[in-house]
């Protein structure tokens, strides 16, 4: 029954999403608006039928329906029920509905938002966005079918029997319920953890989220209307996917830490990389959509961005879902590989004409050009290159020597952290210097005496700083120089701020606090920017802190034993096997760990052990100024080796994170009519 | 995502069907063999940190717990108490299984394409921001372009109440 | 405006964007080329992929060579015990029908030290024919996920079976009966 309601609501919502795009294109030829409106309910219409099919996808998975071959395949009796309902997104066809869902949210949002006042884009606005959905949906209906169900034929030979299809077909009965129950295979170990109840869907809130921007910049390209009133309406859009990318990287980068048992979080693994191309994209964008509001500029330029973030985030759902490079992870793989890379191809090549048309009738021309060199737009123009410089080197490292080395020269080659830190760190020693210096510039052009001045406070302080770190033991030159460099962006935000709320109290008369609010509630986009730029600062020297100062060793312990780790001492207590309440093995290693003799806390790694392969789950113990943090390699009651890292400073990494989905929240968040 | 470095070992396994104990073979195995090494933990780390996983792509070898990687950390133990340098054993396993095994290409080529392509990008949307500049360096606010936007936002706003009018 | 400033933007426009059109189009045709060869499974069928392997004993062969015979393709490694398990089987198919046109063949495959397969080689008295395979050539040509995986190539140079995991003499000595039985 669920599986029926599932197919038809499914059904419903792509013919849903045809027929807006027929009808609002045919709206766009004749400017029939009531049959605009006819489109628009349609593509309203994608967004309740889509909660219904993955409703019922929902109540099949929690209500252990395992003629599902999804429920079947990605739960098993002993599945307990959070991760029965996270097991939405647990495997290929699953997370399709469930982005079609995400997706259709975030049109249907973004049409009713913008209805009225971009009205004049929406008939080639919705049949852009309708076509992805449409293309997702298609997906999930012809090939990676969710309500798929099992059925056994009663006249067919033995050995073909059992098939799983969406309709019934003649003559076949469902299996017994014993007999599906007993071959349920479960979840992936690896995604039964808490992290991964949020991960995917704010990395997919942020990849969908991208569509909007998109549909904007290709319905002002096909109807001409170039003026900057696309601009306004996806920038905030482009804002809100922002966010959600950026909060679906940090968490990804927790999980991993937590779960994945290296001591890091992010290991330049393709599919990570695949995540952080749109991210640089769209930062890029983020960026230089300002010059063009307040200079006219860089038309062109913004276009092409926007087209490249959707296009970066087709390919990274191709990459990660096709099996094309990194096979391994099969989370994705399927059939769905050559409609994406057609679909990917399709769409970008539509855009990309558009503009090119566009581009030849002089539609994209500035309407200012670049006085100086020493002015806000060309420092922001500064910033793109170094965003699109780290963009072509992680695509290159990840995705173009892999492949064309594989294909070409049938040569496989692994580029690993190593050779990516090799080139990212400059550039992102560059974006944090950059990162100080672009704030304080004016738009049109200054003097670098001019400059020098507003530089001169922020770089005293920034000096200060250094000295203290060198004073408080930072031996390393090189650490010393990357946090100098962190810090100045920081000092000069916090400089900004201040110097904001200085000139409320002496205007206005505001007292500090309420001057701080004031500020950020009047500009949101100025000093909510600025937050996201000290969470950046924040996150920076967390990861400069955790890299090189990074302390690792492997011991190997009798119980009672302890072994000394800096002021730490750690002391090898006990082991135990238990059982959890899926089912599974644990063997748990208890650790105390001591600082100048005292007791601060108990450390639990363990090895769960599952059929395929065993995991490894880290314990911590965490500060703001490191964690201790430590991994079971093998052991047993009496004798066991853990591997144990000391990560100064990690937690700001997820602090920092924090400053900046909030600061993008401010930036976001609408403005109420003042 | 992040996801996936562990993920990739427990793919490899369970697309090549379960049946194959190797995972949990591994650790009484591993433990014998200990009991012969020499060369420390930390030494052994340090040489995986820098190689990749043989069968699971892109996961390091100092991470990854399947047999085969299990197998080459052991080499690598032995090799070291024989005596020899990182470099030489890492250069053995490249000789024997390809660059694939290391995060840095070895083939001169191959590293040629890795480091030159990223920094010669790098220099070309540099040197592209240069030149935009030294054309317009002398510009200012072109009267027929601000026309024109001039012009398109007053076609705009009737634009706008054509459909304001054609809505009531 | 000048003629000039008109004309940079049309001629930038044609190149810029043929270039970026084709850059596309030419990605696309890549990762296609790329996902169709990544989604190629084993060969289960049609003719083998031919390939050369050095022996331990340091002689050459090559699979399109031994056309007429019936070969018997086995990927294994040291370390993986189920290789083990098997081994003596495939010694035994080996000794059983050498005479009547079989060729054993094993491919050692992600071996740490050639000194462990030689050492493997010699601890099970296997008679048969053995070589590593450098950079995992083979084993890739034929999709090999992990050790064991066997192939059974028909007189014709055909994949007639695939094996995954470890075999058994009882398992495939019939299949190599009938595919002995079968003309050249």
């Amino acid at each position: 029954m669920l599986a029926e309601l599932g197919l038809v609501a499914l059904t419903l919502a792509l013919a849903g999403a045809l027929y807006a795009i027929v009808a609002c294109l045919y709206s766009a030829r004749t400017g029939e608006q009531r049959l605009l409106q006819s489109g628009r309910n349609a593509a309203l219409l994608t967004c309740p039928a889509l909660l219904l099919a993955t409703g019922a996808l929902v109540v099949a998975l929690l209500t252990e329906q395992y003629q599902l071959r999804y429920v079947y395949q990605v739960t098993d009796p002993g599945t307990p029920p959070l991760y029965r309902f996270t097991a939405l997104w647990g495997a290929q066809r699953g997370s399709l509905l469930f982005w079609s869902l995400l997706m259709s949210g975030f049109i249907c949002g973004a049409i009713a938002l913008n209805w009225r006042g971009e009205r004049r884009l929406m008939p080639v606005c919705i049949p852009v966005m309708m076509a992805s959905l449409a293309f997702f949906l298609g997906l999930s209906l012809f090939i990676e079918n969710p309500f798929e169900r099992w059925w056994i034929l009663i006249d067919a030979p033995v050995e073909e029997q059992v098939v799983s299809r969406a309709l019934i077909p003649p003559r076949a009965v469902p299996p017994t319920e014993a007999n599906l129950r007993a071959g349920a295979e479960g979840m992936n170990p690896l995604l039964r953890h808490f992290g991964m109840v949020i991960h995917p869907p704010m990395l997919y809130l942020g990849f969908v989220g991208f569509t909007i921007p998109f549909a904007f910049a290709v319905a002002a390209l096909a109807s001409g209307d170039l003026s900057n009133s696309w601009i306004r309406a996806t920038r905030r859009w482009t804002l809100i996917a922002w966010l959600f990318l950026s909060l679906g990287l940090i968490l990804g980068g927790r999980w991993a830490y937590d779960v994945l048992g290296w001591g890091g979080y992010w290991g330049w693994d393709p599919v990570e990389n695949a995540a952080f191309l749109p991210w640089l994209v769209g930062t890029a964008f983020i960026h230089s959509v300002m010059i063009q509001e307040k200079r006219g500029m860089l038309k062109l330029w913004n276009m092409l961005l926007v087209i490249a973030a959707f296009s970066a985030v087709m390919f990274g759902t191709f990459a990660t879902r096709s099996g094309v490079i990194d096979s391994v992870h099969s989370f994705a793989r399927s059939e769905v590989g050559f409609p994406m890379l057609a679909f990917w191809a399709a769409m970008t090549l539509l855009a990309l004409s558009l503009l090119a048309w566009r581009w030849r009738g002089g539609a994209l021309r500035d309407e200012r050009q670049f006085a100086s060199l020493l002015s806000r737009e060309s420092l922001f123009v500064l910033n793109n290159v170094i965003f699109i410089a780290l963009f072509v080197a992680i695509f290159w490292g990840s995705f173009g020597l892999p492949i064309a080395s594989e294909l070409f020269l049938s040569k496989e080659v692994t580029i690993g952290a190593q050779t990516f830190e090799f080139y990212v760190v400059p550039l992102f020693i560059a974006m944090y210097m950059l990162m100080g210096v672009a704030p304080l510039a004016a738009w049109g052009g200054m003097t670098v005496a001019r400059l020098g001045g507003m530089l001169r406070i922020p770089l005293l302080l920034t000096a200060l700083g250094v000295a203290g770190l060198a004073v408080g033991g930072t031996d390393l030159l090189v650490a010393a120089l990357g946090y100098g460099v962190v810090m100045f962006a920081a000092i000069v935000a916090l400089c900004e701020i201040a110097r904001g709320v200085a000139a409320r109290r002496q205007t206005l008369g505001e007292g500090p606090l309420r001057a701080l609010l004031a500020l950020f509630g009047r500009n949101q986009r100025r000093y909510g920017g600025y937050m996201v730029h000290l969470g950046v600062t924040v996150i920076g020297i967390g990861v400069i802190g955790s890299t090189i100062f990074q302390t690792e060793a492997q011991h190997t312990l009798n119980r009672g034993e302890t072994v000394v780790i800096q002021d730490y001492a750690l002391r090898y207590e006990d082991f135990v096997r238990a059982q959890a309440v899926d089912g599974r093995l644990m063997n748990i290693a208890s650790l105390v760990l001591l600082r100048h003799g005292d007791e601060v806390a108990r450390i639990r790694p363990r090895i769960d052990d599952y059929p395929q392969l065993p995991m490894s789950i880290a314990g911590a113990h965490s500060t703001l100024e490191n964690d201790f943090y430590v991994l079971l390699i093998r052991g047993d009651r009496q004798r066991a080796t853990f591997r144990i890292y000391i990560n100064p400073l990690v937690n700001l990494v997820w602090w920092g994170g924090l400053l900046l989905i909030l600061g993008t929240a401010i930036a976001a968040y609408p403005k109420g009519r003042r | 995502m992040a996801d996936c470095r562990q993920l990739a070992c427990f793919a490899v396994r369970q697309r090549a069907a379960i049946f194959r104990p190797l995972a949990s073979l591994l650790l009484g195995f591993v433990c014998a063999l200990l009991a012969s090494a020499q060369a420390s933990d930390n030494a052994v780390n340090q040489v995986a940190q820098r190689m990749y996983c043989p069968v699971c792509e892109n996961i390091p070898l100092d991470e990854c717990l399947t047999a085969a990687c299990q197998e080459w950390k052991e080499e690598i133990r032995a090799q070291l108490a024989a005596g020899r340098s990182e470099q030489a054993i890492i250069d053995s396993f490249v000789a024997r299984f390809g660059d694939h095994v290391v995060g840095v290409p070895v083939d001169p080529l191959m590293r040629a394409l890795t480091i030159a392509l990223p920094l010669l990008a790098t220099a070309l949307a540099l040197g592209i921001g240069a030149v935009t500049f030294r054309r317009f360096a002398a510009g200012k606010q072109l009267p027929a372009a601000a026309a024109q936007r001039d012009r398109s936002e007053a076609a705009y706003r009737q634009r706008l109440e054509a459909d304001v009018r054609a809505r009531r | 405006m000048t003629r000039h400033e008109r004309a940079t933007p049309r001629i930038a426009a044609r190149w810029g964007c043929s270039a970026l059109l084709l850059g596309v189009i030419a990605t696309t045709v890549i990762l296609g080329a790329q996902l169709a060869e990544r989604n190629r499974g084993r060969p289960a069928s049609g003719p083998a992929p031919d390939f050369q392997l050095q022996l331990f004993t340091n002689e050459h062969i090559e699979l399109n060579d031994l056309r007429g015979q019936v070969v018997l393709l086995n990927f294994w490694a040291s370390w993986c015990p189920p290789c083990r398990a098997e081994a003596p089987d495939l010694q035994a198919l080996h000794e059983d029908f050498a005479g009547s046109g079989l060729r054993v063949i094993g491919v050692n495959m992600l071996e740490s030290s050639p000194a462990k397969a030689q050492a493997f080689v010699d601890e099970l008295g296997i008679g048969y024919a053995n070589g590593e395979d450098i950079e995992q050539r083979i084993a890739r040509l034929y999709r090999v996920e992990a050790p064991p995986e066997s192939f059974l190539v028909d007189r014709r140079g055909q994949v007639r079976q695939v094996y995954i995991g470890s075999i058994t003499y009882d398992m495939i000595s019939g299949n190599i009966q009938s595919l002995l039985a079968e003309a050249a």
